[in-house]
């Protein structure tokens, strides 16, 4: 049972509401007699789109605050403070009983009073913004400029841009995370590397000078410094610890000594591991960071178009 | 040796400072012993900076010693104070090791080898006392230990612990650092601890950080000659091996009250193993003369310890008080019922309700102590079908009538009378109630709290055994619908056996022949199927439906593998009997054709899938003991830790789920949140009784929990945490544009740590907060019933 995803929650409602709502603005468009303009600011589709856009701009951006500030709820702790009078309570208050009965199945249907789930608000941010796409054009008449109007038509193409990318990475990316992680999450792997790191340390400190000196060149990967959105742009995270495998390889004095030979046997298969894991930590973090590079863009341009919106908007109430 | 005292108090726990304080003051001639240096010990050893809660605050103190809530500093002052005012006669210092004869002729042997003579005694040592000891040889060596204090203590050592448990496994690994630390434990696994240990614990292991020896045991402990060190002889499935070590810790657990009673060398041949001593009502045992009070007495709280101190004496001396419940009690009574004393009530109760007519004066006072008494309006519903039950209800005068809906579709009304129970079925199985109650004319009931009833239970066979034979004939009834004539029930009834599984033990196998039909009654059972060697599981029965109808039907052996996915109870019908049944009545033959054609069906797409496994796992970390268990589609979710901030968001700012830690198969994770277990472990020594469950399923605790941690430690799969609640204060539009993380800030006025958990956001309208914040729909809540949905079979 697969349940639906942001982009198909409750069956599509949210497209269909778009598309409902886009064919109502093209109607409108088409039907109103040509001497009031196709679209462009000045005229009246102008106005009617551009008021419609500035009210989806708004409830777009509102989705940004919802998500950081969930809805405040009443402090419920009395509730909790005699708890048998108020099972019994609960019982004979039929109303309230009722409501709550099929908990999950009824329960769901209430959840507008808290302003909805955040999936739902996810789903209608993603399909209203393609409907703002459209009506921002048509309210832009495709005339550009050097001039705060365009700028802000700008900042909505990048938004706009950004999203979709960002929809697909939040469809596409975490089934791969999860198959890149094994059982345990990534934070084991980092406490399996320190400790390989740690033994390697150990055992390199008796191996003959030269061994241990290639050893030590892998101590130059650690994938701690990564910053993660580096990891997107980073060459391979085991450089150095190839080129310690790589050093190894090359000498052959410690063939000779059957006790260095069983050190060396060691440390190499310590290396090896090391690689390994170095390669799967590097791909966890740049598949996190590629599922959320677009919020770099998105975020703080949708501040700026906040701005420039409003500019744009008082702008055109000055010159009026 | 001296002359005889009179009354001799062993153990200066609260218990037994009332008691010795009550004695000075009526001029008793007595003696404290206490075996630490100071009174109180076991108040002494909480944790630091804990608040003495003085639960339940509706019992009012009698005691000559007084005590508020307050920090335990003040409370133990208070006490020293009050006991040296009363002029009490306190030996400390004094371990009382053995005590044997009868009224009149104790005799007491101390630590330091003092023995003292005495006429009466009375045992309040509390349990914290009776931790387990190693029982092998050298166990009493220096470097064997059942605590550890402070882990960086120790640096450079080898250290064995010894243990199953989550103490056991947190010592071991709070002492990894450092240290070699090497973890024996009786079992093949280390089945007593929850998953967050376990997941810490396989870590270490992985990393070589620990060692651990699985189904091993000590032999027995000397001194190495050459190190100085001790050398441990261990017993495992490998030959006898020895370690050397610097240390040995035990976390083996404490020991059950009639252990600890025969370490005293007091036998009490009533009492069984796990039970509490049989006592009257002056708290005297079974030995003439020996009274015992406090924890070891069944009384979890201080105040109530205290109280005891205080009646124990009080009897003694001749002057019996009433119970400090008394007034309660009779308000309780009086409202109800048309009694003029307590006494006279609680003899109507034992009239009217046979099942109850086994118990004694004090047992029947303590269950109505814990019960409620309800006078309903006729008409008015008692509970309804699908409620989540948490007591059992005693019709104590007029009628109830119970409407039942059958698997069929089909439902009933039955009139239950005077005398009969219903809530039963709830009590057992730990599932949602089975028909909707709705009070008649004149109804009078006795509400009893699940946990006082199981109380009962333990205490009473018979009440059990009757109780028990209720309920089969109503689950057969309501398993068969309407169809079943009385005295067929009857017939099944009398070829029925009980049975009992511990988790993951065989029903059935696939191949056995058949031999009977088996109605689950309690826990759930997985059907698997064998596939090329493989258990495959192809469905998940839950209690309150029957298994095994299938090789009945068609004569042939077992298709498939039956297993109790937790603790379990059955009762087998025989085959005989069924058979017979099932030709004397069409319609239940019709349902069970049905059955039988909806099992072929689930073996056939069930041995297609790999989602059997999805099934198993989730059974094996707590679904199937489970209501409602949070899951996160990792397919879909994008880690942004939402449903954790939306829930500390909603309670008090920590939150209930950790969505990182705990499990993950394929992409199912069950993050660290409670699982709402129908029998919940975390319940089980609450010494408040603060841990309930409330109609629609959640578990939760209430105010009056007093930050024991004994849940936490209880809890099977971790997801108890002690938290200080805090403030959450809620972004600001200006925190959310710079990115500030929100704040949460302590009340200055509450700092007390509680136990917190998952409450199922109960009292917030609409769903569970966690999965209303999940952008993706990655969260989510299901119950066990939704697991073969979820897995595709
Ligand atoms: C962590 C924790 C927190 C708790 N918090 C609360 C709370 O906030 N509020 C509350 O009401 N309850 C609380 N409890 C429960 C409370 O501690 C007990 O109910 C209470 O201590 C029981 O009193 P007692 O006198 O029966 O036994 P104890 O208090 O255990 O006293 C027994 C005394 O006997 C002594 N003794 C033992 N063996 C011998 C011997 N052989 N010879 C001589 N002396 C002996 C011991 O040294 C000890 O001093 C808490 C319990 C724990 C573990
Ligand atoms: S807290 Fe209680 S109900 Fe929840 S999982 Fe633990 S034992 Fe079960
Ligand atoms: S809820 Fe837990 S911590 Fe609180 S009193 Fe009960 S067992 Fe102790």
């Amino acid at each position: 049972m697969r349940r639906a995803s942001f982009l198909t929650y409750r069956k599509l409602r949210y497209l269909k509401l778009s598309a409902a709502l886009l064919g109502l603005i093209l109607l409108t468009a088409w039907v109103l007699p040509d001497r009031y303009g196709f679209a462009y600011g000045g005229t009246l589709m102008g106005y009617l789109s551009g008021t419609l856009a500035a009210f989806l701009a708004g409830l777009l951006a509102w989705y940004g605050i919802r998500k950081r500030r969930p809805p405040r709820i009443e402090d419920r702790r009395h509730l909790d403070r005699r708890c048998r009078v108020e099972t019994s309570q609960a019982r004979m208050d039929q109303n309230a009983d009722q409501r709550t009965r099929e908990r999950r199945g009824v329960k769901r249907h209430l959840n507008w009073q808290h302003g909805g789930t955040l999936m739902g608000w996810l789903s209608a941010h993603c399909y209203l913004g393609g409907v703002l796409f459209v009506v921002a054009s048509l309210h832009s008449g495709l005339h550009f400029g050097l001039n705060i109007h365009t700028l802000t038509y700008v900042l909505l193409v990048v938004l706009v841009a950004s999203g979709v990318w960002g929809a697909l990475a939040y469809v596409r990316y975490p089934l791969l995370i999860s198959r890149n992680a094994d059982p345990e999450g990534t934070r084991d792997r980092q406490a399996q590397l320190a400790e390989v790191e740690r033994k390697l340390r150990a055992n390199a400190a008796d191996l003959p000078v030269e061994l241990s000196a290639a050893v030590a060149i892998s101590n130059d990967d650690s994938p701690l410094v990564f910053c993660s959105w580096w990891q997107i742009f980073a060459s391979r995270a085991s450089a150095q610890t190839d080129v310690a495998l790589t050093r190894i390889q090359s000498m052959s004095g410690w063939m000779a000594d059957a006790e260095c030979q069983s050190a060396v046997r060691e440390v190499y298969a310590l290396l090896l591991k090391k690689q390994h894991l170095l390669a799967q930590i590097a791909d966890a973090s740049r598949l996190n960071a590629r599922m959320r590079i677009w919020q770099i863009m998105h975020g703080p341009v949708s501040l700026a178009f906040v701005g420039v919106l409003v500019a744009h908007v008082s702008s055109m109430l000055v010159f009026w | 040796m001296t002359d005889k005292i009179p009354l001799v108090i062993v153990g200066a726990g609260p218990a037994g400072l009332a008691a010795a304080a009550r004695a000075a003051q009526v001029g008793v001639s007595h003696l404290l012993l206490e075996a630490g240096p100071e009174i109180a010990h076991t108040i002494r050893c909480f944790p630091k900076g804990k608040i003495v809660m003085a639960e339940p605050t509706a019992l009012p103190l009698r005691s000559s010693v007084g005590f508020l809530s307050d920090s335990s500093d003040v409370v133990l002052r208070r006490w020293s104070g009050d006991l040296a005012a009363s002029g009490a006669v306190v030996r400390t210092n004094a371990k009382v090791v053995q005590v044997a004869g009868q009224r009149g002729d104790f005799s007491l042997k101390l630590a330091d080898g003092d023995s003292i003579a005495a006429e009466q005694v009375i045992i309040a040592i509390g349990r914290q006392g009776s931790i387990r000891r190693l029982d092998v040889p050298g166990s009493e060596l220096t470097g064997v230990q059942y605590q550890l204090d402070d882990p960086d203590e120790y640096v450079d050592e080898t250290i064995v612990v010894v243990g199953a448990g989550d103490s056991s496994l947190e010592n071991a690994l709070a002492l990894t650092p450092g240290n070699r630390v090497i973890l024996v434990s009786p079992h093949d696994d280390f089945i007593n601890c929850g998953d967050v240990n376990l997941g810490r614990l396989k870590e270490a292991l992985a990393a070589d950080r620990l060692e651990a020896l699985n189904s091993a045991r000590i032999a027995s402990i000397d001194i190495s000659p050459e190190s100085g060190r001790l050398n441990v002889t261990l017993h495992s499935s490998r030959p006898i091996e020895r370690l050397e070590c610097h240390r040995i810790i035990a976390r083996i657990g404490t020991l059950p009250v009639r252990q600890t009673l025969e370490k005293l060398g007091i036998v009490l041949p009533g009492m069984a193993s796990g039970e509490f001593p049989r006592l009257s009502e002056g708290f005297e045992s079974e030995i003439p003369g020996l009274f015992i009070i406090g924890a070891l007495a069944g009384c979890p709280l201080i105040k109530q310890a205290l109280n005891q101190g205080y009646e124990v004496v009080e009897y003694l001396r001749g002057c019996p008080v009433p119970p400090a419940d008394d007034e309660a009690l009779w308000t309780k009574l009086n409202q109800a019922l048309d009694i003029d004393s307590v006494a006279a009530g609680i003899d109507l109760v034992r009239q009217r309700l046979p099942l109850l007519d086994s118990l004694n004066a004090l047992q029947l006072r303590e269950v109505l102590r814990d019960s409620e008494i309800r006078a309903p309006q006729p008409g008015e519903v008692i509970f309804r079908r699908n409620d989540f039950g948490d007591s059992f209800f005693s019709i104590l005068g007029g009628s109830v009538s119970v409407r039942l809906t059958y698997p069929d579709g089909k439902s009933a009304n039955v009139t239950l009378g005077a005398g009969e129970f219903f809530g039963e079925l709830g009590l057992l199985s730990g599932r949602r109630r089975s028909g909707t109650v709705i009070s008649g004319i004149d109804c009078v009931l006795v509400e009893t709290p699940r946990r006082a009833m199981l109380r009962l239970l333990d205490l009473s066979p018979r009440i059990q055994r009757q109780l028990d034979e209720v309920a089969m004939r109503r689950a057969l009834a309501s398993c068969f619908g309407t169809a079943l004539p009385d005295d067929q029930v009857e017939l099944l009834v009398n070829g029925a056996h009980e049975r009992s599984y511990a988790a993951g033990d065989a029903l059935f196998r696939q191949g056995d022949a058949a031999d009977g039909l088996y109605l689950i009654r309690r826990g759930s059972v997985t059907v698997s199927h064998t596939v090329e060697g493989r258990e495959v599981v192809i469905a998940y029965v839950a209690a309150g439906n029957y298994v095994g109808e299938m090789a009945l039907v068609s004569g042939q052996p077992r298709s498939a593998t039956v297993r109790a996915a937790g603790p379990t109870e059955a009762v087998l019908l025989e085959a005989v009997h069924f058979r017979a049944m099932m030709e004397r009545n069409p319609e239940a033959r019709s349902d069970i054709a049905r059955r039988y054609l909806e099992g072929l069906r689930a073996i056939s797409a069930g041995t297609g899938s790999q989602n059997g496994n999805l099934v198993e796992f989730l059974v094996a970390r707590g679904g199937g003991e489970a209501t409602d268990m949070l899951l996160i589609d990792y397919e879909m979710c994008i880690r942004c830790d939402n449903c954790e901030r939306a829930c500390a968001n909603v309670h008090d700012g920590t939150s209930r789920l950790v969505r990182q830690a705990g499990q993950t198969f394929g992409t199912m994770h069950i993050p660290t949140s409670c699982r709402h277990c129908e029998h919940p472990q975390c319940m089980k020594d609450c010494p408040p009784d603060a841990i309930h469950r409330s109609p629609q399923g959640e578990i939760f605790i209430s105010d009056s929990c007093i930050g024991c941690g004994n849940c936490q430690s209880n809890c099977p799969y971790g997801v108890i945490q002690m938290a200080v609640p805090q403030e959450y204060v809620r972004r600001t539009l200006v925190d959310i544009v710079i990115g500030r993380a929100p704040r949460p800030r302590v009340r200055a006025e509450n700092t007390m740590v509680k136990a917190v958990k998952c409450d199922m956001c109960r009292g917030i309208v609409g769903e569970a907060a966690c999965v209303r914040e999940c952008p993706t729909g990655a969260a989510r809540r299901v119950n066990p019933d939704e697991f073969h949905l979820m897995a595709g079979i």
